[in-house]
């Protein structure tokens, strides 16, 4: 039974929940107060009025939500916001997927127990690549906020960064690779047979019964893998996994037609992440590591901006259309975040820390401006590292982790939201905490 | 007056927006927007079908302004008698604005609200009308304080998509509400919108399957995007088959035998 103070919580959350949709979906400066109908105001006319109900049925996960708003109601804030408490409430023909989350969860909790990084050993300053791709000296700097990249010399691979990254996790978990069940691997950029998987298992000495997969979605790909090592680590008994996420792009981009504007923003590294699967109610997980929710997702409407070809005669090449790119990748994570926000019941400012996928500084920076959220909370690797695809979000997983990891003593564990956007567009989120 | 083929009909408030074919070379076309002289939206009953030829001043309108460059100076519409059949017509609109890509469709790059609809920024778009021809489309059925709405899915063959579009295309309206009526019990959409997917989904294939996308009027900056047509258009022969599922939800007991169709 909820208290009048939960009660009450949940109606400013989803106050704020209602302005923050209604800032997206129109113009912020036009808003009025809660209480005003903006039909009436002649804010909104019938097609925008769908569109920010639906909007709210995306971000709340409550089906119905658009279809069952009154004729006669005002279209207001206070309104919109009372219209969730009472569709929330209600009763409903399905389960919701968060509840049969949470039910599995009774059972299972499935934990970061270790993490590492590992940048390509090579420093290249944003003068360097400024001349190599053939820019007017300062380019770089100015046009992203990049000052540096970590790029692998020859004799470093996606293997070697990523044994380097799970080594150094599997130390700060304080196991070894014998006691490893599952790895999953993460990389756009290793081309080789046997799969990046298959390879990296053999380099990393795991054991033979110890399963190995390859999980894809380029930028999002570290939040693809962490979900799928959490839902398959019950499911073949295993009781610790490794998710690997390594990327060669400087190599790869030579080898392809690539716009200098897109080859010049990425830089080489790997992260990986160690997780332990424990009975709910066992004392030995490191507090404020749970991985608790995810969202996923892809917005199709966006796959031609980046794409890369492979046409049966000559050389692949890169689509890429970067305005459409930044603007559409600021907008799906300020609407994934949202959504982990509703789904773990938590309001944006009792976030510890959010580690994202940063395209490059700039776009980093304007998100946090949108959304609102202190760059402070955001651990940032762009702008010395370079975008490093799937790693990027890792990396910034893995300083926030680090982050709060002294806050492990303090009475509500430290809640990190992860974020990433890749080609096609592939959106996830995770909350860990 | 020229003579032009009508080619969408669309839901505009109370009143249809009208959009039309003008031929200016061997094979190659132009939409035009004729209007009344009361306003954007012609009133009800409007007489004239898709394929119709009719007759209007073709004179773009002085105040006309991008995106939407196809506007005409206000008139009358007059029927010739003339028709064209919907193969043919599906034709000449290939021969029109076609785009494969969605950039291409209105020259910007769309933008997508939360709730999945799509927009273009009306200082970007070039033009308000384009037909592409699509992979795939799904249904949604969709209810409001207006009544029962039907939104689609659909698929490019560029790989992109759009999630959630507005269909205004007259025909398709009143299938919906031929074949459900103007409501549906809340509880009853999911299954109804099941209903319509299973029916249709099979039949909107291969070389007729063309949508023509437009721009709503510019709103706060934001032009959305709506299904103007969409082809094959619906036929009467689909309706039995709702409504023979529609009939079956809830029923106990042995099924009564399906329909046959034998019009497609």
């Amino acid at each position: 039974m909820p208290t009048e103070s939960t009660e009450s919580r949940d109606s400013t959350s989803q106050l704020r929940l209602v302005r923050r949709t209604l800032a997206r979906e129109l113009d912020p400066l036009t808003l009025p107060g809660d209480q005003e109908d903006l039909s009436r105001a002649g804010l909104v006319d019938s097609m925008t009025r769908v569109n920010i109900l639906l909007a709210l049925e995306e971000v709340t996960g409550i089906p119905g939500l658009s279809t069952s708003w009154p004729d006669d109601r005002p279209f207001s804030v206070r309104e919109l916001a009372s219209h969730i408490s009472e569709a929330a409430a209600g009763p409903r023909e399905t389960v919701r997927a968060e509840e049969v989350h949470a039910n599995g969860n009774e059972a299972f909790e499935v934990s970061v127990a270790g993490w590492g990084v590992s940048p390509g050993s090579t420093v290249v300053t944003a003068e360097d690549v400024d001349r190599e791709c053939g820019f007017s000296p300062g380019f770089l700097r100015d046009r992203t906020g990049i000052e540096s990249l970590r790029r692998a010399p020859n004799d470093e691979s996606e293997i070697s960064l990523a044994a380097r990254a799970a080594q150094s996790a599997l130390e700060n978990a304080q196991l070894s690779p014998d006691d490893i069940d599952l790895l999953v691997a993460v990389s756009t950029t290793f081309l080789g047979f046997p799969s990046f998987a298959a390879t990296l298992h053999a380099h990393l000495l795991l054991q033979e019964s110890a399963g190995a997969i390859d999980v894809g979605g380029a930028c999002s790909g570290v939040i693809y893998g962490l979900a799928a090592a959490k839902a398959l680590l019950p499911a073949v008994n295993g009781r610790a996994a490794l998710v690997v996420a390594s990327e060669v792009n400087s190599r790869r981009l030579l080898g392809i037609d690539s716009p200098p504007e897109f080859r010049a923003l990425f830089g080489d590294a790997a992260c990986a992440f160690v997780l332990k699967l424990r009975a709910a109610g066992d004392g030995d997980a490191r507090p404020g590591k749970r991985l608790r929710d995810f969202v996923w997702g892809c917005s199709s409407t966006f796959a031609s901006a980046l794409r890369l070809s492979w046409p049966s005669v000559g050389t692949p090449a890169v689509q890429f259309k970067g305005e459409q790119l930044a603007g559409a990748a600021i907008t799906q994570l300020e609407r994934v975040i949202d959504r982990l926000t509703v789904m773990a019941a938590i309001d944006l400012a009792e976030v510890d820390r959010f580690a994202l996928h940063e395209p490059n500084p700039r776009v980093l920076a304007l998100f946090c401006q949108k959304a609102g959220i202190p760059v402070e909370k955001v651990p940032q690797t762009s702008k010395t590292w370079g975008n490093l695809g799937s790693a990027t979000c890792g990396v910034n997983l893995c300083k926030a982790l680090s982050e709060t990891d002294p806050m492990r003593e303090r009475s509500r564990p430290a809640t990190v939201l992860a974020a990433a956007v890749g080609p096609g567009l592939l959106w996830g989120g995770a909350c860990i905490g | 007056m020229a003579e032009v083929i009508i080619s969408d009909i669309t839901i505009m408030r109370d009143g249809y927006c009208v959009i039309a074919l003008d031929e200016v070379g061997p094979g190659l076309f132009r939409s035009v927007r004729p209007m009344p002289a009361w306003g954007f939206a012609w009133r009800t009953p409007f007489p004239h079908q898709r394929g119709d030829h009719v007759e209007c001043d073709l004179r773009a309108r002085k105040d006309a302004q991008a995106p939407h460059t196809e506007d005409l100076q206000r008139g009358e519409l007059n029927a010739t008698g003339r028709k064209v059949g919907e193969a043919e017509l599906i034709r000449y609109l290939c021969q029109a604005e076609f785009s494969e890509n969605l950039h291409d469709l209105f020259g910007a790059n769309p933008q997508t609200s939360g709730g999945g609809n799509a927009w273009v920024a009306s200082g970007e778009a070039t033009r308000s009308i384009c037909a592409c021809r699509y992979r795939q489309i799904w249904f949604q059925l969709f209810q409001n304080a207006e009544g029962l709405r039907l939104r689609a899915r659909l698929g490019l063959f560029s790989g992109e998509s759009l999630r959630s579009l507005p269909v205004v295309d007259r025909e398709w309206q009143r299938f919906i509400e031929a074949a459900f009526g103007p409501r549906i019990p809340v509880d009853q959409v999911k299954q109804s919108t099941a209903n319509l997917n299973r029916t249709v989904y099979p039949r909107l294939r291969g070389k007729s399957a063309l949508a023509r996308i437009g721009l709503a009027r510019e709103s706060a900056g934001r032009c959305w995007l709506m299904l103007d047509s969409l082809f094959p258009q619906p036929q009467e022969v689909w309706l039995k088959r709702i409504r023979y599922l529609e009939g079956m939800r809830g029923e106990m007991g042995h099924p009564p035998k399906e329909p046959v169709e034998n019009a497609d």
